[in-house]
């Protein structure tokens, strides 16, 4: 890419980065407190997140007020602490199957990318038709017909069944592009002096991958995991409001969008907070993504990109 | 040329195959008992599961009922619906028209859009408008859809009362020969604004990216050696390859553009193939659910090859096959 030479070559990128960077770290940290600190909301408060709390003689959703800063949904339960809760749970699930990806894309793009050769083309022709995949349409098709969780023989241990099988599904479709990012930064370096000095002096080929080609490639797979967080419980958000992610009573906000939706037009509060928790939650993980990819890109801070 | 073609036509059917298995194993032998699901109410007589067993062929061995599967589907047959006892491949073509004209739309307000705010950042960069547009591509990235559906409507159909606030419209024109209705144009205002602004934000991006990287190319100096104007130098020579990259985000961007839109669809009631999937998952009707998205995934995987045809047709320099390679 040619630098653009009209401007001065840092200040405007160097500045925006680090903005992103910063504002992505503040607002991913927050949500992560509210996650941790959600119990000890419920135990300060004295009520969960499936505790009704208004009183029996008026009829919720009640409007936010000073007790309830978020208002009550249909059943009088706090938004304020389901939302929390809920914290808890789209971390998870972005979290939890972002690892799950990474460690079949990790493990593919590797292996593909230092054994080269026919295993290469076969996992590669693999991961190409994961990655042609419609991917939450398939999550979509996937989770509905799993009736129930909680009745499966292979989920019912799992702590929550119906987020759970989310999260492996997720998981099981979200490796590809991670291993094409892997397999693409093997080929790149695998043949550079280091890798070749580490052969040379008689390490197995499990060492060179491990010990010198992976922390090499640790920058974009950083970015692309960050990025792939939000891209999971954006997808989890989506899943669960059509009705076959997490299943009431869980706080799951997608689920919070949906119960609020039947009246949501005379008592638009119970869909609002929810949704701007989504948004706000992933958009921290995209800056994040973007302004570790932009801080790590040598090329990208002194040329517009 | 092709031959290109052929291999690349050739290379969808592992694609669709896969696809065809994982619903079908998903459908068929996951869930518990699809007898059940059909018997309804009768469900607890075994006379009548086994009756049903018989007439659905649930009780061959699971290898046959997976090759006759493969043999429907090969003929275009996708099953009957549980509920509406009719054949999916019906409601499909019944419902596939909105779905199409509002994923149509969606892709024609966001290139337009997306495309005139990348060429006005690209134009400054580094000023206000440049990172109000990188801005609005974080944002686009970041956004419940189905969210951002319900505050439109929560702004412009019940509070403002502009447009309204869900449905089809029942007034719309009906096209002539293939009888397809089309929907009123203000019912189709919020739900393609909604869609569209999934996709706004990325092209925008990638049109500022690409007229950047254009712009000190040599040609582009060339042109306006040769005297041509500068309006001319942009649209026909600047615009033209910086639009590359914005076909490739319509087709990498093309499954979240039809998840958006099933969320969209199930937002505004607007009776595409997203709210019958919606629908039919609330009634475990799965034939028509996993019918629909495997129909939406031959779709997507379709689009992406006319997205890379597209590319000969937008880049002088990509050439597939034939001799014409320089």
């Amino acid at each position: 890419m040619t630098p653009d030479t009209s401007r001065p070559a840092v200040s405007p990128f160097r500045s925006r980065s680090w903005f992103s960077l910063s504002l992505g770290i503040i607002i991913v940290a927050v949500f992560v407190l509210c996650a941790a600190l959600a119990p000890a909301l419920s135990r300060w408060v004295g009520y969960g997140p499936f505790d009704q709390v208004t009183p029996r003689s008026v009829i919720p959703p009640t409007p936010p007020d000073r007790d309830h800063p978020l208002g009550t949904d249909s059943l009088g339960r706090d938004l304020l602490v389901r939302l929390a809760h809920g914290a808890r749970i789209s971390l998870a699930v972005g979290v939890l199957a972002e690892i799950m990806a990474l460690l079949i894309g990790v493990g593919v793009g590797a292996l593909a990318g230092y054994a080269g050769g026919r295993a290469d083309a076969l996992l590669m022709r693999l991961t190409d038709l994961v990655f042609a995949f419609p991917a939450p349409l398939l999550a979509l098709a996937v989770l509905a017909a799993v009736p129930d969780p909680e009745s499966a023989a292979i989920l019912k241990h799992l702590p929550q069944p119906s987020v759970g099988v989310v999260f492996l599904v997720l998981g099981c479709i979200g490796w590809a592009g991670i291993a094409r990012l892997v397999r693409a930064e093997f080929l790149k370096i695998r043949e550079l002096e280091f890798a070749q000095a580490a052969r040379a002096i008689g390490a197995r080929g499990a060492r060179v991958v491990a010990r010198h080609l992976l922390p090499n490639t640790l920058g974009p797979l950083v970015v692309a995991a960050t990025l792939g967080v939000g891209g999971n419980i954006l997808v989890e958000a989506w899943l669960s409001f059509l009705g076959v992610g997490a299943r009431p009573p869980l706080p799951s906000w997608g689920t919070m969008v949906t119960e609020g939706q039947a009246y949501f037009l005379a008592r638009p509060w119970v869909c609002v907070a929810p949704g701007l928790a989504i948004f706000a939650v992933v958009l921290g993980f995209n800056l994040l993504g973007d302004g570790v990819g932009a801080l790590l890109d040598p090329r990208r801070r002194s040329a517009p990109a | 040329m092709t031959t290109y073609l052929v291999r690349r036509l050739l290379g969808l059917a592992p694609v669709l195959l896969a696809a065809a298995t994982i619903v079908w194993i998903f459908v068929f032998l996951v869930p518990g008992d699809p007898a059940r699901l059909i018997a309804g109410g009768q469900g607890l007589d075994p006379a009548v599961l086994e009756s049903v067993r018989a007439e659905w062929g649930l009780d061959d061995p699971a290898p046959v009922q997976y090759l006759r599967y493969l043999g429907k589907l090969l003929r275009g047959d996708l099953g009957v619906s549980y509920i509406q006892r009719r054949p999916v491949v019906a409601i499909i073509r019944e419902h596939f028209p909105p779905t199409f004209i509002l994923a149509v739309s969606a892709v024609l307000l966001a290139s337009a859009g997306g495309i005139l705010l990348g060429s006005l950042a690209a134009s400054r960069t580094g000023g206000l408008t440049d990172r109000l547009v990188l801005l609005l591509a974080v944002v686009g990235a970041s956004m419940p859809v189905f969210w951002l559906g319900l505050m439109l409507m929560l702004l412009f159909a019940a509070r403002l009362a502009w447009l309204p606030v869900l449905g089809y419209g029942m007034e719309g024109a009906v096209l002539p020969l293939i009888g397809v209705r089309l929907p009123e144009l203000d019912h189709l205002v919020l739900p393609a604004v909604t869609l569209s602004l999934v996709l706004m934000g990325s092209i925008a991006r990638l049109t500022r990216t690409g007229l950047i990287a254009v712009g000190a190319s040599e040609y582009l100096l060339t042109a306006s050696a040769k005297g041509a104007s500068s309006a001319r130098v942009f649209a026909l020579h600047a615009l033209k390859n910086a639009l590359i990259p914005v076909v490739t985000i319509i087709g990498l961007d093309f499954a979240s553009l039809l998840g958006g839109a099933v969320a969209t669809e199930y937002v505004f009631a607007w009776p595409g193939l997203g709210k019958t999937i919606v629908r039919a998952i609330a009634l475990k009707d799965l034939p028509v659910v996993e019918g629909c998205v495997l129909f939406l995934t031959a779709v997507c995987v379709l689009v992406n090859l006319a997205v890379d045809l597209l590319y000969v047709w937008l880049d002088p320099r990509v050439h597939y096959g034939g001799a014409a390679a320089a």
